[in-house]
């Protein structure tokens, strides 16, 4: 059984300008112990994603569809019944470690937080000895959660972030861009961290990043978006050896490769539409090599190709 | 375990101290704190400190200061430096009730309005607006003559007036505060929105408030200087600077001068301490504003 069902999820941001689609109608699911890279250039949507699975958007969104969690839609949970599932059932981690602690608690505080809220007869012997061992599962020294978050460095902020979202075995976790604020090799030490949890907790991972390389270190399958749309999700094996869609096989294309001969880098022409007025048809259209005029008008259909799914009019028989 | 914490917190101290003896906003502070304290003192210690009592005549009216009387005497015989001494404690007394009022109801309501934003928001602040734009003075003339005299009417139509510096301050602070990622991380491990607001918003937003809590605290001794002169204030003969001041003033003309000017010098000192603890405080917590471009 799926642990999450992404249903015909639509998302939009009413602003002073203009609605902004920022997620059109995807569907993908998480299996249970699975993980799954969510990629795709700045403004995608794919944050926004990872935001409204926790329920966490800004008053001015409007969410369509369905999110089913282990068979309940979360979209239809009271407040307080989604807030009870934050944290417990589902965490989340975010891209800036530096200003995700709160500067004047203790590390130890922002784990008794976590418990109250979620356990509140714990005893604070056991909230010590559950906090410190989180913080062994990333790699940190439980004495110091009496450290104030001044006193970690960017790389250990997001190790103690880590700690707090896995230290009431969430079921799943999200982590939006968790290493781009850091350099390489803090981002190797944090994709560690997380590789070991996932081996060693009974817990599914959405990693959401723009870093290919990341994903391929990390994820089971990939989802692939581009402006608020999935254009295609399947196998990370099968999709980086053959990907489908014109925009991931540029996506891939365009990772620097030290080995090749070609030392000039490739990248993809253009930029991603504004979502306030995008473009009809295929959204990638202007800057796909392959359009051809039905591109333009209509919007092509998600297709199914064996475990794999494409949105894209070369493979829609259109 | 105790003397080590003591160890540990006159370490502490010293240390801050040396901190603040380093550079001149720390020694600013530090020569308000100590003006404070003094005051502070002579109120807790006034009747041990005052060789007479404030509301009985002790000498011949209106003699000037001598070895018996060390600021003179006033009009009615009373001891004028047993009135300073005295003063200071109605000066203290209002002016931080009033203060604690108006923080207390300009905190919670900058704290709330400003989390939850909206219609509401608009209509408060418009509220506090209105009532800011007033002139302060005039403003608590006006409450305290329909309130009539006493501690705590006098302390509320001051407080009234500072309302809506704190309302601002916090409301503006906690506008940026919510949007910090570890508000959001708050909510992402299902903490409630009180819990939000008053352990990861209050405390990040409180150091802007103690600054303004001590400015305000001089400005509200001022404030209440001002309606005691204009009679709005504490009942005669309770020792009070302002009365004092407006009572001696009469006298200047017959150039009996100590009546007004030891209750004026006062009423400067006390503000001075409050004005430049509060202003040495605020560039020890924000370092960069006396900063040369």
């Amino acid at each position: 059984m799926e642990l999450l069902n992404i249903r015909n999820l639509s998302i939009e941001y009413k602003t002073k300008s203009g609605t902004v689609k920022a997620v059109e109608d995807v569907t993908f699911e998480v299996g249970e112990h699975e993980s799954l890279g969510v990629v795709g250039e700045s403004g995608c949507g794919k944050s926004t994603l990872g935001v409204a699975i926790l329920r966490l958007l800004p008053p001015n969104a409007t969410t369509k569809g369905e999110i089913i969690f282990n068979g309940k839609n979360l979209l239809s949970l009271t407040n307080e019944e989604m807030r009870r599932m934050r944290g417990k059932e589902i965490a989340m981690i975010f891209q800036d470690p530096m200003t995700s602690l709160n500067p004047i608690m203790r590390v130890r505080d922002h784990f008794f937080e976590l418990f109250k809220v979620h356990e509140p007869s714990m005893k604070k012997e056991q909230m010590i000895k559950l906090a410190s061992e989180a913080l062994e599962s990333v790699g940190t020294d439980p004495k110091r959660l009496d450290n104030y978050p001044f006193e970690f460095s960017g790389g250990m902020r997001q190790r103690v972030m880590i700690a707090i979202a896995i230290a009431l075995k969430p079921k799943l976790l999200i982590a939006d861009e968790p290493t781009t604020a850091l350099d390489v090799v803090v981002q190797e030490q944090i994709m560690q961290v997380l590789k070991n949890l996932m081996k060693t907790k009974n817990m599914s991972l959405i990693l959401i990043t723009h870093d290919m390389g990341i994903v391929s270190e990390l994820a089971e399958k990939v989802t692939v978006m581009y402006a608020g749309n999935l254009v295609e999700h399947g196998e990370i094996k099968e999709i980086y050896n053959e990907p489908k869609h014109p925009y991931t096989k540029m996506l891939l294309e365009s990772i620097p490769n030290i080995k090749l001969d070609d030392m000039e880098l490739k990248y993809i022409p253009g930029s991603p539409p504004d979502l306030k007025n995008p473009p009809k048809g295929c959204k990638y259209y202007p800057r796909c090599p392959y359009t051809k005029e039905i591109c333009k008008t209509k919007e092509p259909k998600t297709v199914k190709l064996g475990d794999r799914k494409v949105k894209c009019h070369l493979y829609s028989g259109g | 375990m105790v003397e080590n914490s003591n160890q540990m917190l006159s370490s502490r101290l010293s240390s801050f101290i040396r901190e603040m003896l380093g550079d001149s906003s720390g020694i600013m502070a530090l020569a308000g704190l100590t003006i404070l304290i003094i005051f502070i003192l002579m109120a807790l210690f006034a009747p041990i400190i005052a060789p007479y009592s404030p509301v009985q005549p002790s000498g011949n009216p209106l003699s000037p200061p001598s070895w018996h009387h060390i600021m003179g005497t006033d009009n009615m015989g009373y001891d004028v430096f047993s009135r300073f001494i005295y003063g200071s404690r109605m000066a203290l007394t209002i002016a931080s009730v009033a203060t604690l009022i108006a923080a207390g109801i300009g905190i919670p309501l900058g704290l709330v309005v400003g989390y939850f934003g909206g219609a509401v928001d608009r209509v408060i602040t418009m509220i506090m607006d209105s009532v800011y734009t007033f002139p302060g003075l005039i403003l608590a003339i006006a409450i305290a003559a329909v309130l009539g005299p006493g501690i705590i009417n006098i302390s509320l139509s001051i407080a009234v007036v500072y309302i809506p510096t704190y309302y601002r301050v916090i409301r503006s602070q906690v506008a940026s505060v919510k949007n910090e990622l570890y508000v959001e991380s708050a909510y992402s491990i299902g903490a409630k929105t009180s819990t939000i607001i008053f352990k990861y918003i209050l405390p990040n937003v409180l150091p802007s408030i103690i600054v303004v809590l001590s400015m305000n605290i001089a400005d509200a001794i001022m404030t209440e200087a001002g309606l005691s002169f204009l009679g709005l204030g504490i009942t005669p003969p309770t020792p009070d600077w302002g009365y004092d001041l407006a009572n001696g003033q009469q006298f200047l003309i017959s150039n009996d001068w100590w009546m007004a000017f030891f209750p004026g010098v006062a009423i400067i000192l006390i503000v001075l301490g409050f004005s430049m603890f509060a202003e040495g405080l605020n560039e020890y917590f924000n370092p960069n504003i006396g900063e040369k471009r």
